[in-house]
């Protein structure tokens, strides 16, 4: 090994690339090479740059192919989280929250005591439903539309929708909607708070409304996206986003795989070529936990991949590996460092 | 272009219908570059395929004995990662590029490879770098990283002593490395360009 190492000290770029040890690691099919060039870096030897550059063009050559050990890894995941996992968290049976049956006594005693003007009034009354962490909840709405809100969400509209009358929601967190076409084209529109108006006539998609994240993913039919001042709306057709750019309020859109945006759907939490601080964001919402790091160890490498949504310290655990980061619990923090 | 893909012995598929954990590793390991492979040639990115490779796998699990006995494995997981890619995967652009394209059609390396690259620049660059390798050089660079294939591996396969494997591969490194490294400082040119003929004024 240390014969080994001397001498891989001296490889220029094109000697890593005949080396078919360095093209094992890259490759990721051989756990001992895997093991080895990690150690070997570690030490950072004068030559580091020669191995980047051979890095970068194997990435390259080879088509940017993640490793297969990396990848197994992955799924083997997701399967552990599956045999763990005897009953479904999504639950699709349209749920009514304790906060609605509190809504439901009020509404009684008005109608009892105002009549007719009580009754009016009831028709009026907002109704929101709300998800604590790690929680999800499928809604009806009253024009038989559906929402699956994620976790630490919530959504309310107006408890009764005349026909011919606009379909308000208002969103915060996160939400999958199945709009259901009326005869009479009646706009559905969900609102987020001061950030943006999705509207849309039939279709489904993920919404997205959270402290400095304002997305908007299509996956059928078609959508209009409209900021909070009077700048021109944007139209999605499916297999688009829209994002609002909290720094400059500006509204953009690119094309992506929508299902990487509903992977909570499936009890999975997509991540799509994204930077430590990003993914960290992403998990702190889910799970509601303190993660800390410095984002000077962060680095620039991006992250995609599926992992089981339902124990946040397997996520933070390969986040870790993939960063090449150590963590450790600090009370109920998570603490992300070298 | 030979395509070499190992053997997938049977076994391993009854494995997998036990759920067994090893013969499942062991499926994936033989199967995983041939199906990146695929998806590429298929026109989808690498990251894309390899989720959706493995959620063909985590379904196939979860299906288990009601899995049916396969007599020809390889096309069966090609079968369902195609299905799972257009189904789940599909993003408008890649999709108007890929009607009328048959599975079985094989582009060759070079503009797969290049299709590869997300940078348009590095497109063109990759592009013409791949252009100035001899088609020897070109089949040693995708059999060793595309197909995954060791320098032994690649003398047993094409014939070629494996001196010669090296020496190939040796300088079609050193050409591609070359215009690689050319064009990423070839932006500075024009800015020389300008102060040498100021200078000359």
């Amino acid at each position: 090994m240390s014969m080994n190492a001397m001498k891989h000290d001296f490889y220029t770029a094109d000697d890593f690339l005949l080396d078919d040890s360095f093209v094992a690691y890259r490759q990721g099919t051989d756990p001992a090479a895997i093991a080895y060039w990690t150690e070997w870096q570690r030490r950072k030897p004068g030559n580091l740059p020669a191995f980047r550059e051979a890095e970068r063009l194997h990435s390259m050559l080879s088509g940017h192919k993640p490793g297969l050990e990396a990848s197994l890894q992955e799924l083997k995941t997701l399967l552990a989280d599956r045999q763990a996992e005897t009953i479904p968290v999504v639950d699709f049976q349209p749920q009514q929250t304790r906060f609605q049956t509190g809504w439901w006594i009020a509404a009684a005693s008005i109608l009892v005591m105002l009549g007719l003007g009580g009754y009016w009034l009831w028709q009026n009354q907002t109704v929101s439903y709300r998800t604590d962490y790690g929680q999800q909840k499928t809604i009806t709405l009253p024009d038989g539309s559906t929402v699956t809100l994620n976790s630490h969400s919530v959504l309310s509209h107006r408890r009764h929708w005349a026909s011919g009358e606009n379909r308000d929601v208002t969103l915060t967190g996160e939400g999958y909607f199945s709009v259901h076409h009326l005869e009479a084209h009646v706009p559905f529109r969900v609102h987020s708070e001061g950030a943006f108006t999705v509207q849309v006539l039939g279709t489904e998609f993920t919404m997205t409304s959270r402290s400095n994240l304002h997305r908007v993913v299509l996956n059928r039919g078609k959508v209009e996206v409209s900021g909070s001042d009077s700048r021109p709306v944007l139209t999605l057709v499916p297999g688009q986003l829209a994002e609002l750019d909290s720094a400059t309020g500006q509204l953009t859109r690119r094309e992506v795989s929508p299902e990487r945006y509903n992977g909570w759907l499936r009890n999975q939490l997509v991540f799509d070529e994204i930077t430590l601080p990003e993914a960290i964001r992403q998990v702190e919402e889910q799970f509601g936990i303190d993660v800390r790091f410095d984002p000077a160890e962060a680095g620039s490498r991006r992250f995609s991949g599926i992992l089981p949504l339902k124990d946040p310290e397997k996520v933070l655990n390969t986040l870790a590996v993939y960063h090449q980061l150590k963590i450790t619990k600090k009370g109920d923090a998570y603490l992300l460092n070298r | 272009m030979p395509s070499p893909v190992p053997e997938i012995p049977p076994s391993l598929w009854e494995g997998l219908r036990n759920r067994d954990d090893s013969s499942l590793s062991e499926l994936y390991r033989l199967t995983y570059n041939d199906l990146l492979n695929f998806g590429i040639y298929f026109g989808f990115t690498a990251t894309d395929t390899k989720d959706a490779i493995n959620q063909v796998y985590l379904e196939l699990w979860e299906r288990g004995e009601k899995l049916p006995v396969v007599g020809n494995i390889r096309s069966y997981l090609i079968t369902a990662l195609r299905r799972k890619l257009l189904k789940d995967f599909n993003r408008e652009n890649h999709f108007t590029e890929l009607t009328g394209r048959e599975p079985g059609y094989e582009p060759p390396y070079e503009e797969v490879i290049v299709q590869a690259q997300e940078q348009q620049h590095l497109q063109q660059t990759l592009q013409q770098a791949l252009s100035q390798l001899t088609p020897r050089q070109r089949q040693l660079i995708e059999l060793r990283f595309f197909r995954n294939q060791g320098n032994e591996e690649i003398a047993e396969a094409t014939g070629m002593h494996i001196n010669t494997v090296y020496n190939t591969l040796s300088s079609a490194l050193k050409l591609l490395r070359q215009t690689l490294n050319r064009k990423e400082k070839r932006s500075l040119v024009p800015l020389w360009l300008l102060i040498f003929s100021l200078l000359g004024l």
